[in-house]
């Protein structure tokens, strides 16, 4: 048990989803920090946003309407292929269709966003042309896309924060965070043991959702966020979808991608996979929220829709839904671009504050810590 | 109540009725919630200039009403459009499309009954109707008879604007290259089974009616669904060129057998008939061109198959692979004779 006294850390990263656990990795490894320790509230590393999601390794296709995300994640893609490879999957056809109507892209236009940013694609063969119904989708491309297996992740996050001596302790909630004495920062923590306060140089709350979330000192972040309980449905999909990610772009559509880690499918609709939104307030508590949400599914209606793009999907079967709260800086809720958040607070000298949305963005990252002075 | 296990879509069309939003979705939530396994309301904003779209995003939040779908319009467009914009997306296996002024929502578990029992269409006549200017009402007359006469339905009693479809109707009228102009008859004169159901009720003050965009659109309604009027014109072109030829006949006929002519009468009369045949002819030969490229540019597919099935039975996987020469000639023999006949 560590007490008031207890000797100063060098740094404490706040959440153990796949950011926290790289970032502490990288201060250990490239930094030469030697005492580290990272809090998660849950029983183990990446069980929330990290692995709550579609899984989807992006190269820059989804973001037609934002170009500096499409082209970082062009660049980040092989960087990450190549430093997970045990975790990323690969052996899938990814299918983008353009829905003839309503969709805020052509498929011309699309199919020169893609040159533009140097992603590879091309015109689909007429197998997966025979999956789409002719009279909502205007054209079909085959590109290169890829899924990642969070469980694979987690397993590499355990193993490296254990080799590089980085002390991880679970079921640990970060409460408050107070500025300390000689530049040091105190976070008061909350786990069975009951509250203790720890004392670091360096603070990183990587927390997500709950980036606001934290009393004390705090002050908050600049940025305005938005949250939303999505649902991501996963399905056994029929042998016709099997090995086959499809996302019909780009406007109020669907996506399906494979599941590596359950070894099924998520099914996620622009119109039903968030249930409730709300702008970031201090006081309603994402997790909180979550909690107190009701499960209704709403993958009939999304199975309903989608079987209109893509019969094939009428005869799939809904296996479960994962929830999750999704946030997004509130500038970007309309624009789609998914940039990264991160804030250095100038009132509490060695903190930092890092929320992204995509899970290769972790290399911009560790560029911006790069940058960092410590 | 009945309960109804299945899907229904509710499309509203709505116009500049802020204020009574909520209530109408309180209302249609009550009758709808109970009777059905899941529902939908969807909403399309006829492009509202009050603060409509304020007040459904206002609905649609979490202490809102539930399964609320909006689809909010930039630009005004006719009722019939407007309902296909949420017929379009709706998800249920039966959608019915009513605009809340006019039509009463607490009809709908009768509509309902009828579908389950297999209709396939079933449209809602009110009788009562909101009462229009003269000049309004005889057009509308003209127009309801010119539509009967063409196309053999009067499209307020045959196929009114409050309906339900299931989803195979949706989707038959979705494969045509322009629904919305199809929207409104298709269900009747599709061959679906079809109830037509009627009631009272007063409706709600509804706003008056252009007559200058009704006959607009009365106009469109005809041209787009029938070819009667263009057949007329045909009809009326070769009648011309046919009694031109005669005039013609007639005067070399004058010519030949009657000395007592004005000068140049002859002349005259034929290069006028002449030209006339001619120019007839013109317009026969480019009337039916026309009438053909509007068949191919806007028919949909030409038929619709309601239900299909196959024999239980199949002879072929009941024969064995057994060379035997007899049914050989026999066979033979039939066939001769098949020819002889």
């Amino acid at each position: 048990m560590i007490s008031n006294s207890a000797p100063c850390h060098e740094a404490i990263i706040i959440g153990g989803g796949f950011y926290g656990s790289a970032i502490a990795i990288h201060l250990a490894r490239q930094r030469g920090f030697k005492r580290i320790v990272l809090l998660e509230r849950e029983g183990g590393l990446l069980r929330r946003a990290s692995y709550n999601n579609q899984a989807r390794v992006h190269n820059g296709y989804h973001y037609p309407r934002s170009f500096t995300t499409a082209y970082r994640s062009r660049v980040n893609l092989p960087r990450f292929v190549a430093d997970w490879p045990q975790a990323v999957k690969r052996d899938f056809t990814k299918l983008y269709a353009i829905a003839r109507h309503n969709s805020k892209v052509t498929a011309r236009q699309f199919e020169r966003f893609c040159r533009d940013i140097g992603a590879q694609i091309r015109r689909a063969d007429s197998a997966a042309h025979a999956l789409f119904e002719p009279r909502l989708i205007e054209e079909v491309f085959q590109v290169q896309e890829y899924a990642f297996d969070a469980t694979q992740l987690a397993r590499w996050a355990v193993q490296e924060l254990e080799a590089c001596g980085v002390q991880v302790r679970l079921l640990t909630r970060a409460t408050e965070i107070y500025q300390g004495a000689d530049h040091t920062l105190q976070v008061v923590t909350d786990s069975e043991g009951g509250p203790q306060r720890l004392s670091c140089r360096y603070l990183f709350n990587c927390t997500y959702s709950g980036s606001n979330h934290l009393n004390g000192d705090f002050p908050g972040l600049d940025t305005d966020l938005r949250h939303e309980i999505t649902e991501m449905a996963l399905m056994q999909m029929p042998p016709a979808l099997e090995g086959l990610g499809v996302t019909v772009m780009d406007g109020p559509f669907f996506s399906m991608m494979p599941f590596p880690s359950r070894d099924l499918h998520t099914l996620s609709h622009v119109r039903f996979t968030p249930h409730v939104q709300w702008d970031d307030d201090k006081s309603i508590n994402p997790y909180d929220k979550l909690a107190r949400h009701e499960r209704s599914s709403r993958v009939e209606r999304m199975v309903r829709d989608v079987g209109r793009y893509i019969p094939a999907i009428l005869d799939s079967r809904h296996r479960d839904s994962l929830y999750e709260v999704k946030t997004v800086l509130a500038k970007n809720d309309r624009n789609d671009g998914r940039p990264i958040l991160f804030e250095k607070h100038a009132s509490l000298p060695g903190c930092y504050s890092v929320l992204g949305g995509k899970i290769d963005n972790i290399y911009e990252v560790l560029e911006k810590l790069d940058n960092e002075v410590f | 109540m009945a309960f109804f296990p299945c899907f229904l879509s509710v499309v509203f069309v709505v116009r500049n009725q802020a204020d009574g939003l909520e209530g109408m979705l309180c209302e249609a939530t009550e009758v709808i919630a109970s009777m059905v396994s899941d529902y939908e309301l969807i909403i399309v904003d006829n492009a509202s200039s009050d603060d409509s779209v304020a007040q459904l995003k206002r609905l649609t939040a979490e202490d809102g009403v539930a399964n609320l779908q909006v689809y909010a319009l930039t630009k005004e467009v006719d009722l019939d459009t407007a309902s296909w914009v949420g017929l379009e997306n709706a998800l249920g296996d039966y959608a019915v499309v009513l605009d809340p002024l006019a039509d009463d929502i607490a009809f709908l578990p009768n509509m309902l009954e009828h579908a389950a029992r297999g209709a396939d269409v079933v449209f809602v006549c009110n009788t009562e109707h909101t009462p229009q200017p003269l000049l309004y009402r005889f057009a509308f007359k003209l127009f309801h008879r010119a539509y009967r006469w063409c196309n053999g339905i009067h499209l307020v009693k045959d196929a009114p604007q409050f309906r339900l479809l299931t989803k195979k109707v949706i989707n038959f009228i979705l494969q045509h290259p322009k629904p919305t102009m199809i929207y409104r008859h298709l269900p009747a004169t599709g061959g679906f089974a079809r109830t037509c159901l009627t009631y009272s009720a007063p409706p709600k003050a509804q706003p008056r009616k252009h007559l200058g965009e009704s006959v607009d659109r009365g106009i469109r309604m005809l041209v787009s669904s029938t070819r009667a009027p263009m057949r007329l014109v045909t009809a009326l072109s070769l009648f011309g060129a046919v009694m031109n030829l005669l005039y013609c006949a007639y005067v070399v006929g004058i010519a030949l057998f009657k000395t007592d002519v004005a000068a140049g009468w002859i002349s005259l009369s034929l290069q006028e008939s002449g030209m006339f045949f001619l120019i007839s002819l013109v317009l026969l030969v480019l009337g039916e061109y026309i009438l053909n490229m509007a068949s191919f540019s806007g028919d949909g597919p030409l038929y619709y198959i309601g239900q299909e099935f196959t024999s239980c039975r199949m002879t072929r996987l009941e024969k064995l692979n057994v060379e035997d020469a007899a049914p050989v000639i026999s066979m033979a023999r039939a066939w001769g004779g098949e020819r002889a006949s």
